[in-house]
């Protein structure tokens, strides 16, 4: 989708929201034996200035969601028989909700994971949503983990939304428990840490608990192709032998050695 | 401690749903802690033949020789290697034969791992899962570069392709661009699958990782289950797994999460390129089971009801 991603670089616009939700209904299918359930409670993350932006206006997007979403049922329930018996297929079953009524909830992302422009959705088939990232996920822009470590969280993305290709921002190499090995950035923001225990890292690294389970990230500006790293971690994140204040962000060069815990050392470079 | 209690392992194999013959072979040995999976390459009975061939030369060798299991696994491979080279010269029906395979040796808390080809060795950890083993071909190496991303790699014409293997030439046990040799520590909370390309090919790493946390403490259902799902996806190729999972490797295994992973299978990035696949296919599966048992017990009682109460 590639006009859908352009729009997403900038503020999230609403049609992108509406035509993700009907993506994620459709994705989330649930097929029984006569008929098949779609997701009716969604969870919407958004990143927390365009959260911010349309927090008065949110019922109003609800009320439009539901008639979108009422709508594509219908038009799922009302494609022509005609096509089926003339591929001599069995009855179509019936697309349906398992709720009485559609849900939405809005939440700001507070990982850091959603970009601006973009919309993390999860749905469930007829719980009630608790805030938090599970359901059925689609993404609009490409968060996948690298090839490398890839988290319980992977695998909400088509294809179309991915562009690795051309998009590899930097490597980072490492030696840990499991030898050493090569991790190719490819998204604008990365955790790193050895996850666990919840926390889902793009970055999992093998080796003992002295690393936190989140331990720091690194982002890169995509509009000055500049990088920055942050220390969120209990030990301590050295950067070029200079120990980072947790949580402030510091500049990271294009090519630095990164020392986590004073345990492993991230060799990165920064590619382009 | 026995080696054997410090993991447990379970392998499957199946030919998968579209070739009719099986030419991957597989070998879990918990006592010798061998472990290997080898997929045969060339025609028909060529392919199998020499995805026996490696099995029998590399547990030969590697339970007859002491010493550095690093340079074991190097003659045990390179020994198969040359094995099957001499046997495809001796005769027109094995001509060309090889194979490609993915050897793992535990010892002493490590794991020795000899790899040529596009197999796979995957360790798990903490909820995250690592592939450990490069893949030998153009489109692995694409994808180990990050030039390619996991779902363009499965889909890719090319994805067969390998560039090395182990059988179309002589060589030495040291020989360059040969023998992908590495060793890792095996933690007690950590499991490790071995796998031919007819799993990987089909489903991601999200996918397995998955299945891997489904394990409740019987790794054989673990393995047969990566190997149905590999069915569901396609069946393309022949499908073999080695589950092992260490002493204190535990899956998130609660019935709720069980459910929603269920459900999350749906939104996987090669959903698009197969729309029939079966969506949530654990849930399904479990469908049909339980109607099967249903209309058994149906069955039951109402030939039970016939035989007690004849009619006067």
């Amino acid at each position: 989708m590639p006009k859908a991603a352009g729009e997403a670089q900038g503020k999230i616009s609403g049609r992108i929201i509406i035509e993700q939700l009907i993506r994620n209904m459709e994705l989330g299918q649930f097929e029984m034996g006569y008929s098949i359930l779609t997701p009716c409670i969604f969870s919407l993350y958004l990143h927390p200035e365009d959260y911010t932006r349309l927090t008065g206006v949110f019922d109003l997007i609800r009320q439009d969601a539901k008639q979108a979403l009422a709508a594509r049922l219908a038009q799922l329930n009302s494609k022509p028989l005609g096509l089926n018996v003339l591929r001599g297929g069995k009855d179509r079953k019936p697309f349906k909700i398992a709720g009485k009524d559609w849900t939405f909830e809005f939440f700001p992302d507070s990982e850091g994971a959603v970009p601006l422009g973009d919309v993390e959705i999860h749905s469930e088939l007829n719980e009630t949503p608790q805030p938090g990232y599970h359901g059925t996920k689609t993404t609009l822009l490409d968060r996948e983990p690298s090839v490398g470590a890839i988290t319980g969280r992977a695998g909400g993305t088509r294809p179309e939304t991915r562009q690795a290709a051309d998009r590899v921002y930097a490597e980072i190499r490492y030696e840990d428990d499991s030898g050493p090995q090569l991790y190719v950035m490819t998204q604008d923001e990365i955790s790193v840490g050895r996850g666990g225990d919840g926390a889902q890292v793009s970055l999992a690294l093998y080796t003992n608990d002295e690393v936190s389970r989140e331990h720091l990230r690194v982002r890169r500006d995509p509009d000055h192709k500049r990088f920055v790293i942050i220390d969120q971690s209990m030990n301590g994140t050295w950067l070029n032998g200079k120990r980072l204040a947790r949580g402030v962000e510091e500049a990271l060069p294009s090519k630095a050695q990164i020392s986590v815990a004073e345990v492993i050392t991230l060799q990165f470079e920064a590619r382009g | 401690m026995t080696k054997s209690a410090a993991w447990r392992s379970a392998m499957a194999s199946d030919p998968g749903r579209v070739r009719s013959e099986n030419q991957d072979r597989g070998y879990a040995d918990d006592e010798l802690g061998i472990f290997l999976v080898v997929d045969g390459l060339g025609g028909h009975a060529a392919g199998e033949k020499a995805a026996e061939m490696a099995v029998g030369t590399v547990i030969e060798v590697l339970g007859t020789e002491d010493g550095d299991p690093k340079e074991r696994i190097c003659r045990a491979i390179t020994a198969a290697n040359n094995r099957i080279c001499e046997e495809a010269a001796t005769n027109e029906t094995w001509r060309g034969m090889a194979c490609v395979l993915t050897l793992a040796l535990i010892s002493d808390e490590k794991v020795f791992v000899g790899h040529v080809g596009d197999s796979r060795l995957y360790l798990t950890w903490n909820g995250a899962i690592r592939k450990l083993t490069s893949d030998h071909s153009p489109v692995g190496e694409r994808e180990d570069a990050g030039e390619l991303n996991e779902a363009e790699a499965m889909a890719h014409p090319r994805r067969n392709e390998v560039f090395r293997d182990v059988g179309s030439r002589k060589r030495l046990a040291d020989e360059e661009d040969f023998i992908e040799v590495k060793e890792f520590l095996f933690k007690p909370d950590a499991a490790i699958l071995l796998c031919s390309d007819g799993l990987s090919d089909l489903l991601t790493s999200a996918e397995i990782l998955n299945v891997m946390e489904r394990y409740e403490g019987d790794p054989e259902r673990v393995a047969r289950e990566l190997v149905e799902e590999a069915n569901l996806a396609g069946g393309a190729d022949n499908i073999t797994a080695i589950f092992i999972a260490g002493s204190e490797f535990l899956g998130n295994s609660s019935p709720s999460a069980a459910e929603a992973r269920a459900r999350n299978a749906i939104t996987k990035a090669r959903d698009d390129e197969a729309p029939a696949r079966a969506k949530g296919a654990v849930a399904r599966a479990l469908t049909t089971r339980v109607a099967f048992l249903i209309y058994g017990f149906v069955i039951g009682v109402a030939l039970a009801l016939a035989l007690r109460w004849p009619k006067p």
